[in-house]
C-alpha cells in the first residue's frame, strides 16, 4: 500500500525528468534477471558488492549483453561475506562509484520487469542506494521466481510441497547452476529458471 | 559459465584472451524437443555448443527414414560449418530439451582468424582428424602400462659362480650360457664380472687365465629391487654409466637386468614373437607362441602404431602359425595342396583371434586317401591353439570345403546358379580366400573361375552386393540411447557394409587382392573410385577396427563388460572420437548409396 503510494509519488515527481521513461508501462516480452552480492542478508544494513543484470528474451538468456558491475569496497566487507561471494577488497579496487553503477544499471534495465530469486531483497538493496542519490525507488514490476515456481508446481505436481531453495529449484527445473554466488552466475541461472517456468509442462 | 566446455577440444586450442572474450560473448538458450534450431540452407547467426540434451542433424533432401546425419550431445559444437560457409547444409533439430551456448557468428569468425589452430579445426577432413587422434593417443592411457612395468618382468636369472672360480671358468660359463656377466659371492657380498672386466683383466692388466675371479670382480654393485619400476632401473643405468644392474631381494641376488633387455622391452616386442613362432618345433611350442599375439597387439597399439600396419603384421604372424601347424600335422608328401584361409583372416583384418575359416584346394591329380583323418587332426590342432571353430562349418574337416581344383570350379558354378540362396554366401566367403601354405597357383586357378563366372553377371552381382543394405547405419542411435549396455553394433552397422561393398566392387573389377585397403588402392587404379573417397574409406575402416579392437582388448584384459561383442557405447567415447565416428559413419552411408546405384539395389 505504502509502496504503491510511494510509486505514484515518484512517478508524479520524476515522470517528466531525465528518468521519465522508467515510469512508462513496459511493452514486449523482455525481462531482466537481476542479482546482487552483498555484505550481509539484512537489507537495512548490508552493503552492495556487485550487481548483475541479464536480459532474457525470445527464449534466450542474452548473457553476452550482461551488465556486471562491481562497486568499490564497502566498509562492512569482512571475512564472513567474502567467504560466500569470494570478492576480496583487492578485487574491488577498480570497482565503480555507486553513482556510476546505478546509472549503468538503470540504463540496462529500463522499464522492463525484474526477475530473480528473493528479488525483493535485491530491489530493496538497490533502492536503499537509489533513493538518496536519485530520489526514487525502482519502479519496475518484479517477478519473484520462487512464487512463480510455487504456482507452477501446484499445477505440475499438486501433491508435493515445493522446495523453494535456489539449488533445489534449479535441480527440479533441470537448470545447471552456473558459478553460484557470483552476481553474474546467479543472474544467468535465474534467467534460465525463468525460461523453464514459461513452459506449459515439466518434463522429467 | 562456459568454463567446462572451454577446457575441451576444440576450445582448448584458444589462448587465454580469446577464451575470456568467448566467455563474455556467449548467450544461452533452451530448445524444446522438436524445435528446429537451425534450418537447412538458412544463414546461421550463431555457432552452438550443446551444454545439455541432444540435437539431431537432418538431411532434408534425403528420402524418408534416412535423413538423420548425426547427433550432437553435451560438449559438441555444431553450426560452425554453417557460419563458415554462409549457410547451413542440414537442419538441426533438438531431440530432447537442450540447453545450448550461442556463440555469435561475428565473434566466432574473429576467433577463427586470430587463432589459426582453432580455425583449422573446423575445416579439417576426416583423414586429418584421424591423425590427430593417433597423436593424442601416443601420450594416452595404454602407454601407462609400459611405464608401469616392473623390474621382475624383464630380469634374467643371475649366473652365480663359486668364489674359487678362475677367469678361464668365467669365460667358459659366459660362452656356454650366452650371457654377458657373472656374479660371485665374496665375503657375504656380491661382486660382478662383466665381459669388459674380463677383457681389461686379461689384455690390459696381464692377468693369467687362472687368476681367481675375486681379484678382478667389481664389488660396488648398482642394485634395484624386483618391485622397482623398469624405467627407474633404466635411469640408474644411465646415471651410473653401466649396462646392467643387479636385482637384489633381501640381500640375495635374484636377477640381472641388462640394458639391451630393457630397451627391447620398451621397443616393439613383435620380433620376439615372430622368432618364437619360427623356432617352435612342436604344436605345444607353437601354441605358447601364438598365445602371445594378443599381448603383442596391445603393445603395438600402446605405441601408437597405425592400425593398418598392426593388422598386416598380425595377419603375417597368424599366417605363419597356420602354416607351421599345417607342416607339422599334415603328411610331408601332401604339402603341395593349398591351404586357404577366408573371412577376416583371408583379408588380413582380424586382430585378436577369430573363427577358423579355412579350406583346402588339392591339385587335380593329388591322391590323398587319409585326407578326412588328417584334416580332422589339423582342425583339432588349431582348436587347441585357441582358434574357435567356425559356426558355419567352413573348415578343412568339412568335405564341402576341400577337394581338387576342378571340383572347386564346379562348386563356383553351382553356387552362382543358386544366387538367391546360400550360394551367394559361399561365394562371398570364397572371394576373400587367401593362401597361407602350399601351392598358391591352385587358388589362383579357382579365383580365375570365380571372376569369369561372376564379374560379368550383373544379376548375380546385385545378389552379391545386396547384403550391404541389410543393416542400417547406426546414425540415428547416437546420444539418444537410453541404456548404456546397448551401444551400437560397429561390425554390422559400419564395418560389414564397408568391407562387403569393397569386396563386391573388387569382384566386379577382377581384383585378386583380399585386403580391403589394398582392394581400395586397386579400385582407384582401375578408375572405379576417386582417390580421395578411397582414402577416406580406408581411414574409416581403420577407425572402426580400432574401436572394435579397443573393446576386444578391454575384454582380453579381463574387464567385465556387459556389452555384446562388437558393441560400442557412444557416450563413453571422447568428443573427438565421437566426432570421427560420426564422420566415418556418414561416409559409410554415402558409400552404401553409391553401391545401391552401381548394383541397382533400389528395388
Amino acid at each position: 500500500m505504502i509502496r504503491q503510494l510511494r510509486r505514484y509519488a515518484d512517478r508524479y515527481r520524476h515522470g517528466a525528468g531525465p528518468y521519465g521513461h522508467l515510469f512508462m508501462p513496459c511493452e514486449g516480452d523482455e525481462v531482466i534477471a537481476l542479482d546482487c552480492e552483498t555484505t550481509g542478508l539484512d537489507s537495512r544494513e548490508a552493503e552492495l558488492v556487485s550487481v548483475a543484470a541479464v536480459p532474457v528474451r525470445q527464449g534466450r538468456v542474452a548473457s553476452s549483453e550482461c551488465l556486471d558491475v562491481k562497486l568499490q569496497a564497502p566498509r562492512s566487507l569482512d571475512g564472513d561475506s567474502i567467504r560466500i561471494h569470494r570478492l576480496r577488497p583487492v578485487d574491488l579496487e577498480e570497482g565503480c562509484q555507486v553513482q556510476d553503477a546505478l546509472e549503468q544499471l538503470l540504463e540496462k534495465i529500463g522499464n522492463r520487469p525484474l526477475v530473480g530469486w528473493c528479488i525483493d531483497f535485491d530491489v530493496a538493496m538497490i533502492n536503499r542506494y537509489l533513493r538518496p542519490l536519485m530520489g526514487f525507488d525502482l519502479p519496475n514490476p518484479v517477478i519473484e521466481l520462487s512464487a512463480l515456481y510455487q504456482k507452477k508446481q501446484r499445477h505440475w505436481q499438486p501433491d508435493i510441497t515445493p522446495d523453494l531453495r535456489f539449488e533445489a529449484m534449479a535441480k527440479a527445473l533441470q537448470v545447471p547452476v552456473m558459478e553460484r554466488h557470483t552476481a553474474r552466475g546467479d543472474a544467468v541461472t535465474a534467467g534460465l529458471m525463468y525460461l523453464q517456468l514459461q513452459k506449459s509442462t515439466l518434463d522429467s | 559459465m562456459i568454463e567446462q566446455e572451454l577446457h575441451q577440444h576444440p576450445f582448448s586450442l584458444l589462448d587465454e584472451t580469446a577464451r575470456s572474450r568467448l566467455r563474455d560473448g556467449v548467450d544461452l538458450a533452451y530448445f524444446e524437443a522438436g524445435d528446429i534450431i537451425l534450418d537447412a540452407s538458412s544463414a546461421s547467426e550463431y555457432v552452438y555448443v550443446v551444454h545439455k540434451g541432444s540435437v539431431a542433424e537432418l538431411d532434408v533432401q534425403a528420402p524418408d527414414g534416412r535423413e538423420q546425419v548425426g547427433v550432437y550431445a553435451a560438449g559438441d559444437v555444431f553450426g560452425a560449418i554453417s557460419v563458415l560457409n554462409g549457410k547451413s547444409r542440414y537442419r538441426f533439430r533438438a531431440e530432447q530439451q537442450s540447453l545450448c551456448y550461442l556463440i555469435p557468428a561475428a565473434l566466432f569468425l574473429t576467433l577463427c582468424e586470430d587463432n589459426a589452430d582453432f580455425g583449422r579445426h573446423f575445416q579439417q577432413r576426416l583423414v586429418e582428424k584421424g591423425q590427430r587422434l593417433a597423436e593424442r593417443r601416443e601420450g594416452g592411457v595404454t602407454m601407462a602400462g609400459f611405464m608401469l612395468a616392473r623390474v621382475d618382468a624383464c630380469m634374467r636369472e643371475p649366473l652365480i659362480m663359486a668364489t674359487t672360480a678362475t677367469l678361464h671358468d668365467a669365460v667358459v660359463a659366459l660362452k656356454q650360457h650366452g650371457v654377458d656377466s657373472v656374479l660371485i659371492e665374496h665375503q657375504a657380498q656380491y661382486a660382478i664380472i662383466t665381459k669388459t672386466d674380463l677383457l681389461t683383466a686379461l689384455v690390459l692388466q696381464h692377468h693369467d687365465a687362472s687368476t681367481a675371479l675375486s681379484v678382478v670382480a667389481e664389488t660396488r654393485l648398482i642394485t634395484v629391487s624386483p618391485s622397482d619400476y623398469l624405467f627407474s632401473a633404466l635411469t640408474r643405468m644411465t646415471r651410473h654409466k653401466v649396462a646392467r644392474v643387479v636385482v637384489m631381494e633381501e640381500r640375495k641376488a635374484v636377477g640381472v637386468v641388462e640394458l639391451t633387455d630393457v630397451l627391447s622391452f620398451f621397443s616393439s616386442r613383435s620380433y620376439v614373437v615372430g622368432l618364437e613362432i619360427e623356432k617352435a618345433d612342436s604344436l605345444d611350442a607353437l601354441q605358447l607362441a601364438s598365445a602371445r599375439l594378443p599381448e603383442l597387439v596391445d603393445a603395438l597399439m600402446a605405441q601408437g602404431v597405425k592400425m593398418r600396419f598392426a593388422m598386416e603384421l598380425l595377419a603375417a604372424l597368424n599366417g605363419r602359425v597356420m602354416g607351421k601347424a599345417w607342416e607339422m600335422v599334415m603328411p610331408a608328401d601332401q604339402l603341395q595342396g593349398c591351404l586357404i584361409v577366408m573371412g577376416s583372416e583371408g583379408r588380413g583384418e582380424q586382430i585378436l583371434k577369430t573363427d577358423q575359416d579355412n579350406g583346402l584346394i588339392l591339385g587335380d591329380h593329388q591322391a590323398w586317401p587319409g585326407l578326412p583323418r588328417d584334416a580332422e587332426r589339423f582342425t583339432q590342432a588349431l582348436l587347441s591353439m585357441g582358434y574357435p571353430p567356425c559356426p558355419g562349418k567352413v573348415m578343412v574337416n568339412n568335405p564341402d570345403w576341400q577337394g581338387p581344383v576342378q571340383q572347386w570350379q564346379e562348386r563356383v558354378y553351382h553356387w552362382a546358379g543358386e544366387a538367391a540362396g546360400k550360394g551367394v554366401l559361399n561365394l562371398t566367403i570364397l572371394a576373400d580366400a587367401h593362401c597361407v601354405a602350399g601351392d598358391r597357383r591352385l587358388l589362383e586357378a579357382v579365383r580365375e573361375t570365380l571372376f569369369d563366372r561372376c564379374s560379368g553377371d550383373d544379376l548375380l552381382m546385385a545378389h552379391f552386393a545386396r547384403p550391404v543394405l541389410q543393416f542400417a547405419t547406426p546414425l540415428n542411435l547416437f546420444g539418444s540411447l537410453k541404456k548404456p549396455q546397448h551401444g551400437i553394433d560397429i561390425k554390422k552397422g559400419a564395418l560389414f557394409p564397408l568391407v562387403h561393398g569393397v569386396r563386391a566392387m573388387a569382384l566386379q573389377h577382377r581384383i585378386a587382392e583380399t585386403s580391403t585397403l589394398r582392394r581400395l588402392k586397386k579400385l582407384v587404379a582401375a578408375g572405379a573410385m576417386e582417390a580421395s573417397f578411397a582414402e577416406d574409406l580406408g581411414e574409416a575402416m581403420e577407425l572402426f577396427s580400432e574401436l572394435r579392437l579397443n573393446q576386444q582388448l578391454a575384454q582380453w584384459h579381463g574387464q567385465q563388460t556387459e556389452l555384446q561383442d562388437n558393441h560400442i557405447v557412444v557416450q563413453s567415447l571422447s568428443s573427438l572420437e565421437r566426432d570421427l565416428l560420426r564422420d566415418a559413419l556418414h561416409l559409410v552411408g554415402d558409400f552404401k548409396q553409391r553401391l545401391s546405384r552401381r548394383f541397382h539395389l533400389e528395388y
